[in-house]
């Protein structure tokens, strides 16, 4: 295990790397929370990272627990979903919190809301990838349309009887992918009794920092994808 | 280097892959021959020796002999031994991996471990060390060629243990363990530098395989009745990320810029790093580097088919 921070109020550790089996996790969850919980602790976030390789979409699920006991079961069965379909999993975690944290974890528009907020996302961003000169060039050469993939954030809340919250976010270059992703994870939460109903859902941007990461130009049309530029970091 | 789609079984792919037109450590000699016997490196001099194999000497004094080499145009190459040798070229001499062993390290770094913990025994009053060199996968394929690949390099059968989605394939050796902590394959539970200068052109190709089998992806962009793919290496490893991406630069490929693969959470944001191969190159990509990851291996099947049709 190892620590990713402490500070007084939080310790958050990852418990679960790839070279390991996905039956350590429980074990590790079981010896974190009876090391590390405190009276003072309030919340367990745990978290598991991975992607979807069949779809080639990133995924995250969170779950929010109040009771200590609940948690290496809980991210034993968590593990177990998100191992469905082939997929990789990145890392497992556990942070213990101060204080109620999955209170401010609200994700809660309709599906319309975020289909309109996409929709306008597309709009801003094909208006501003135009003033590409190689887009522009494209265009004036004679292609008819500009079609854009930019990073998209999906983030779903659900009920649940077995953790306070559960959140599940995809990542992917499109809505429908994303939402493709976010679905076979929300269908199969609720199919394994983890999740009741999804309370709601948000798009998650950043639209200025998103940056041209490849141009495809072909006859008719122009694809153009888009993500976010990685922040610097000092080597040592 | 032949292209990795084939049909047949992974093991025999990966055997013919490292068999094709690579003379066997048995004395047999490469595509060329020493010019009256000895081949001039700088101040490294190979001599061909008259009860056969070959003499490195340095400044006229004799540094090491070998029974076999492979002699290249512009480097000879002998073997040392667990999947590493010795080239000899203008720029000196280098301990190079195998291309078996760089690919093992390039699985080792994405889904992988090397490590070793000690404890103390209050019997013996001694402590004991346990050494583990371990892969981990749901993809069977991978997992044959991690065995594969072991017991090429290390003449060693790992032992495999977990579940139905999941099987762990692990070696418990000090010398492995040292052996591949000495070229950082993995430097911490997800941390990992390329040995960019241990690896030559078979050795970058093989690493890549490796590494982007664990860690590459393939998604699939569908515009009305268009499809475009997207080839992306992923890690959370900044500084090892950079360095697979040298190993693309340098095999003349053109990977785009890092990027971020940014996740939203109340308490912080969490980061993947990320960059892409360009579309003109993934033919290039799918037949040098390719993948031994079975959902890999369907996707760029259906690239290949769609390849002058509707495929961007």
């Amino acid at each position: 295990m190892s620590d990713r921070s402490t500070t007084g109020k939080m310790t958050s550790h990852r418990i679960w790397f790839p070279a390991d089996l996905p039956q350590d996790v429980r074990k590790r969850a079981e010896e974190h929370i009876r090391r590390m919980w405190k009276n003072t602790t309030k919340e367990c976030e745990l978290w598991i990272s991975g992607r979807d390789r069949q779809l080639g979409a990133g995924f995250g699920v969170r779950a929010y627990a109040v009771a200590p006991q609940i948690v290496p079961s809980l991210v034993e069965r968590l593990m177990d979903l998100a191992m469905a379909r082939n997929n990789k999993i990145h890392d497992v975690g556990l942070e213990l919190h101060g204080r109620v944290v999955s209170a401010g974890e609200r994700y809660q528009d309709d599906m319309q809301t975020v289909q309109k907020a996409y929709d306008e996302q597309q709009k801003i961003l094909t208006e501003r990838v135009k003033e590409d000169g190689r887009v522009s060039e494209a265009l004036s050469k004679g292609a008819k349309d500009v079609y854009v993939y930019a990073q998209t954030n999906i983030v779903c809340e659900l009920r649940s009887e077995q953790a306070s919250k559960i959140v599940v976010e995809a990542i992917a270059d499109y809505l429908e992918l994303t939402m493709e992703c976010l679905d076979l994870l929300v269908d199969e939460l609720r199919r394994r009794g983890l999740a009741g109903g999804v309370v709601g859902y948000r798009l998650w941007r950043d639209l200025d920092r998103l940056v041209i990461d490849e141009i495809r130009v072909n006859d008719e049309d122009v694809l153009v994808w888009l993500l976010y530029p990685a922040k610097r970091v000092a080597h040592s | 280097m032949g292209t990795k789609m084939g049909s047949g079984r992974l093991k025999d792919q990966f055997g013919d892959r490292f068999n094709q037109g690579q003379p066997a450590w048995s004395g047999e000699k490469g595509g060329e021959c020493l010019i009256g016997g000895v081949k001039q490196f700088g101040e490294h001099e190979v001599r061909e020796v008259s009860a056969g194999g070959y003499e490195l000497s340095k400044g006229g004094v004799v540094v090491g002999s070998f029974r076999s080499g492979r002699i290249d145009p512009d480097r000879v190459v002998f073997p040392l031994g667990h999947g590493t040798r010795l080239e000899v070229s203008n720029q000196g001499t280098r301990e190079i991996l195998a291309p078996e062993k760089a690919m093992l390290g390039g699985l080792i770094a994405s889904d992988g471990g090397n490590h070793f913990y000690c404890r103390h025994d209050k019997k013996t009053g001694r402590y004991v060390c346990y050494y583990t060199t371990r892969f981990a996968s749901e993809d069977r394929g991978l997992m044959e060629l991690f065995d594969s690949l072991f017991e090429a390099v290390y003449d060693k059968t790992p032992g495999h243990y977990g579940s139905e989605n999941m099987r762990k394939g692990y070696i418990s050796s000090k010398g492995v363990f040292y052996d591949l902590s000495d070229i950082d394959i993995k430097t911490g539970p997800d941390e990992f530098r390329v040995p960019r200068e241990h690896l030559d052109h078979a050795g970058k190709q093989a690493y890549l395989t490796g590494f982007f089998s664990g860690d590459g992806n393939v998604s699939v962009c569908r515009r009305g009745g268009r499809v475009g793919y997207m080839v992306r290496v992923y890690s959370s490893c900044r500084e090892g990320l950079e360095g697979v991406r040298d190993l693309f630069l340098d095999l003349g490929f053109h990977p785009h810029e890092i990027h971020d693969e940014i996740r939203v959470r109340e308490t912080r944001t969490e980061t993947y790093f990320t960059f892409s191969i360009p579309t003109e190159e993934h033919p290039r990509f799918i037949h040098e580097i390719g993948s031994y990851n079975s959902e890999h291996r369907k996707k760029f099947e259906d690239m290949e088919r769609r390849a002058g049709r509707d495929y961007e």
